[in-house]
């Protein structure tokens, strides 16, 4: 399993945070630790680049579409790019890429 | 012969000669030419009456001479005994300059002698910051005004000379007499060989003064130092100490006895580094120090023998060397940091134990560390003991500075367990009840011994002072900690039993803290094995096995649930997956098992089932998730399956068409998501299989790889009934995880349709 981390920097609003490893139980916290701390500094977009993600599991998914709800109720949009296949199926499966804005 | 030659008169004309030569053995020069003018002045009358003239000429002559003579003769031993005065003069002035007076002492003892023997008054005035500084107030017989006159000066009453040495100007000497007494040209060049000597005398007085001096600044200096001061010869001899050092020693005498009983005590004191390394006596400590010839400096514990008390000190040992290399002495320094070094080692042992308490979650591994945190800074060594149900005490952590005397600790825990009350009776026999500090002599220890190997055991341990601290949890007695130290280390004091409280409290806490994980670790198995799925109720028609393992996070349940449930006209078979682990998935688990249980029973309409469940999940404060898939077997048609899926992966279907996907994935359950939850249905043929998974079969991952749907339907080829399929799941599993931690649930449900051989044989497989 790879280690996870997750990267981030901030200009002028926009965010852009970098995960990187399996998006799972034990790595979701910080991910959302990270979207959080964007949130909180006032930033209106944020771009979540999934690029270094090979795996998201249903909790994952969950840490996502919390953080794109909370991004909608503070007037900032969360977008998520560069995802693999595994996290399509998932998004397919479970319905979601509508709730992810990825649509 | 003078009466024969001259006649009767000469015997009386005679002694007029030989008066003034007998006067001059015993009289002043004065009185020898007072006595011999008289003498010739008498002869000369009655010679002038009485004798003839050659008669009379002959005696004047012979008076005369013998008046000369006796004059010269006394004022040859007037000058003699001048010279001898004179050189005693010197001698007692050059004197005074070979002895070690202070200046105020030579002044006095030049004044003393100027003014006895040469004067009748002295003064000296010294350079000093370019200016002369009288010093007749330090002498004797000088007064004010005496300093005048030209240097030198002779038939004077004054006389001024400089006062010089080693090329150097002193000062100058005043010396004065009554103008009735001037000082001759003799005594003036005398005076010159006077001020020599005294210049000298000055010089040396001076010099020993500034020695003196500098020596009582130095002492005054060294004796305010809060350091003690130690001076050691090469070979280990205490040269010089401080008071500061003597006190530390307890000794508060002076002068040599003092430096013999210092000598004397460091042989009493045991010397530890800061890191508990033994280094035997002091004084061999500082004699090593010394053959080393090198600069030493570190913090030592002092142990002392007869009181068996501890200090800390920061010590230095610099050598002195001459300029041939050679060690002249060493100065060792120590500074008193006992306060401070116990405040430091108490917070970093108490440190140490806070991060022990907040990271260590293994309890045999946390109480072993707690016990070799202690050793050897505040004990020699430690036990932490936990009653086991027996009544005794097994010790979970132990350590010993001394490897040795370890395992005679462990082999004794073996052989002779301990009992709690045993304990507690030492403890509870204090005031306070809680901490007991003891000693063990011989006899004790020989009366606790249960045979002579337990004795032997004891022995070598060596544990003579002793300190138990009772670990208690809300009143609960839940463990003993107990330290000890050797016979030739230090008593435990009221104060480390202060602290020996406060490890104890972090025992405690790390104790009752793991206890508290084991009772929420039985809590969670209690409710795991309480919300495993329980096996699959019998359908007619329908072989089944089941497939389910718990994730290696035991502590968090939750997660996977199946179930097969009937209704009035379905079979239903359910299989679900909460998002989240911990008890509030298991709490999510039940009420989504529940939700489903009864709308599929009661309703019999899985999107209404689902839907509601949708907004249940959207009711509850957090934002949780559920996937669930469906299957629902119509009891009035066999040979009919149907499908339905909420974010779950789909069931997979085997039979002669081969094993595929089936159903059409709707919304995870949660999210509220539009769209709903179409149902599908397949033909469910004779022999046919079909499986329901959750994503902690398809999603294992192992060594970087996920086991992945297709690893599944290779297991369901050929469609040879459920039990088989469900064992080819678990064997590919097996061999595919290696030794991987599993940390999602693993759950399966396997169902083939044996209706064909139900209406062949009459006979129900399940």
């Amino acid at each position: 399993m790879k280690r996870f981390s997750v990267g981030s920097e901030a200009q002028d609003g926009k965010a852009l945070i970098r995960p990187v490893g399996d998006l799972d139980l034990s790595s979701a916290q910080d991910l959302a630790e990270a979207i959080e701390a964007a949130l909180d500094a006032d930033n209106t977009e944020i771009e979540v680049d999934l690029s270094g993600v090979s795996f998201v599991d249903s909790t994952g998914l969950r840490i996502l579409i919390e953080a794109t709800t909370k991004a909608e109720q503070r007037s900032a949009r969360l977008s998520l790019t560069k995802s693999g296949d595994q996290f399509r199926r998932l998004v397919e499966l479970t319905r979601t890429a509508g709730t992810l804005g990825l649509e | 012969m003078i009466d024969l030659a001259l006649g009767w008169s000469v015997g009386i004309e005679g002694s007029f000669a030989i008066a003034p030569l007998l006067i001059a053995l015993f009289g002043a020069p004065r009185v020898v030419l007072v006595v011999a003018i008289l003498a010739s002045a008498t002869a000369l009358a009655i010679g002038y009456t009485q004798s003839d003239p050659e008669v009379f000429a002959l005696k004047t002559v012979v008076v005369f001479f013998a008046g000369l003579v006796a004059v010269a003769l006394s004022y040859e031993q007037a000058r003699a005994a001048q010279r001898a005065e004179e050189a005693s003069l010197l001698d007692r002035l050059s004197s005074i300059g070979d002895t070690r007076m202070s200046l105020e002492e030579t002044v006095d003892a030049v004044m003393a002698i100027l003014v006895e023997d040469f004067a009748q008054g002295c003064a000296i005035q010294v350079v000093e910051d370019d200016h002369l500084r009288d010093l007749t107030g330090l002498g004797r017989g000088a007064k004010e005004g005496d300093v005048r006159g030209g240097e030198g000066d002779t038939g004077s009453n004054v006389l001024s000379l400089p006062l010089e040495a080693r090329g150097r100007f002193l000062g100058v000497l005043t010396l004065r007499r009554s103008r009735r007494e001037p000082f001759t040209a003799r005594e003036a060049r005398l005076a010159r060989s006077i001020s020599g000597r005294v210049g000298r005398s000055l010089d040396n007085a001076g010099l020993f003064d500034e020695f003196d001096s500098l020596s009582r600044r130095l002492d005054t200096v060294v004796s305010l130092l809060s350091e003690g001061v130690y001076i050691v010869s090469p070979a280990g001899r205490l040269l010089f100490v401080n008071e500061t050092g003597s006190s530390l020693f307890g000794v508060d005498i002076d002068g040599p006895e003092q430096r013999a009983q210092i000598e004397r005590a460091l042989r009493n004191y045991r010397v530890e580094l800061d890191d508990g390394t033994d280094l035997g006596d002091l004084s061999d400590c500082v004699r090593m120090v010394l053959d080393l010839g090198l600069y030493w400096s570190g913090v030592i514990r002092l142990l002392e023998r007869s009181s068996h008390s501890q200090s800390w000190f920061q010590a230095r040992v610099e050598p002195i060397e001459a300029s041939g290399g050679d060690l002249l002495w060493a100065v060792m320094t120590l500074e008193d940091i006992t306060p401070m070094k116990e405040r430091e080692v108490t917070e970093t042992i108490l440190g140490r134990l806070g991060e022990i308490v907040a990271k260590e979650d293994d309890l045999a591994r946390a109480l072993q560390r707690f016990a070799e945190t202690v050793v050897p800074n505040f004990a020699d060594c430690c036990w932490l003991y936990l009653p086991s149900e027996q009544g005794f005490l097994r010790a979970w952590g132990m350590a010993h500075r001394d490897p040795a005397r370890l395992d005679a600790m462990r082999e004794t825990d073996r052989r002779h367990p301990i009992g709690l009350d045993q304990q507690l009776r030492v403890v509870e026999a204090q005031k306070g009840g809680s901490t007991a500090v003891f000693e063990v002599d011989s006899e004790t220890l020989q009366a606790a011994a249960e045979d002579d190997l337990h004795l032997e055991l004891m022995r070598k341990i060596d544990n003579h002072f002793g300190l138990v601290v009772a670990l208690r949890d809300r009143g609960e007695v839940i463990g003993v900690l107990a330290f000890g130290n050797g016979s030739d280390s230090r008593r435990f004091t009221s104060h480390d039993a202060e602290i020996a409280e406060l490890i104890g409290e972090r025992s405690a806490t790390i104790i009752s803290n793991a206890r508290k994980s084991r009772e929420v670790a039985e809590i969670t198995k209690i409710l795991e094995l309480d919300l495993r799925p329980a096996p699959l109720i019998a359908i007619p028609g329908l072989e089944t096995a089941e497939i389910f393992e718990s994730g290696e996070s035991f502590s968090q349940v939750g997660g996977d649930f199946y179930e097969a449930l009937e209704s009035s006209d379905y079979w239903n078979i359910v299989i679900g997956d909460v998002v989240g682990r911990g008890a509030t998935a298991a709490a999510l688990s039940l009420e989504a098992r529940d939700t489903l249980r009864v709308a599929l029973e009661l309703v019999q309409d899985p999107e209404l089932a689902l839907s509601s469940l949708d907004a249940r999940l959207r009711a509850r404060a957090r934002n949780e998730q559920v996937t669930v898939a469906l299957l629902r077997l119509p009891k009035a048609d066999p040979r009919r399956l149907l499908v339905s899926s909420a974010g779950h992966p789909l069931p997979l279907l085997g039979d002669e068409l081969g094993v595929r996907a089936i159903g059409d994935s709707g919304p995870i359950l949660g999210l509220g998501i539009a769209g709903g939850w179409p149902e599908v249905e397949c033909e469910w043929r004779d022999g046919a299989i079909a499986v329901l998974y959750t994503d902690g079969i398809s999603e294992f991952r192992a060594e970087g790889e996920m086991f992945g749907a297709d690893r599944i339907m290779s297991a369901m080829k050929p469609p040879d009934g459920a039990g088989k399929v469900a064992e080819r799941i678990r064997s590919s599993l097996e061999v595919f995880s290696h030794d991987s931690v599993r940390s999602d649930d693993l759950a399966a449900v396997v169902i083939c349709n044996r209706n064909g051989r139900r209406r062949s044989s009459g006979n129900v497989d399940g």
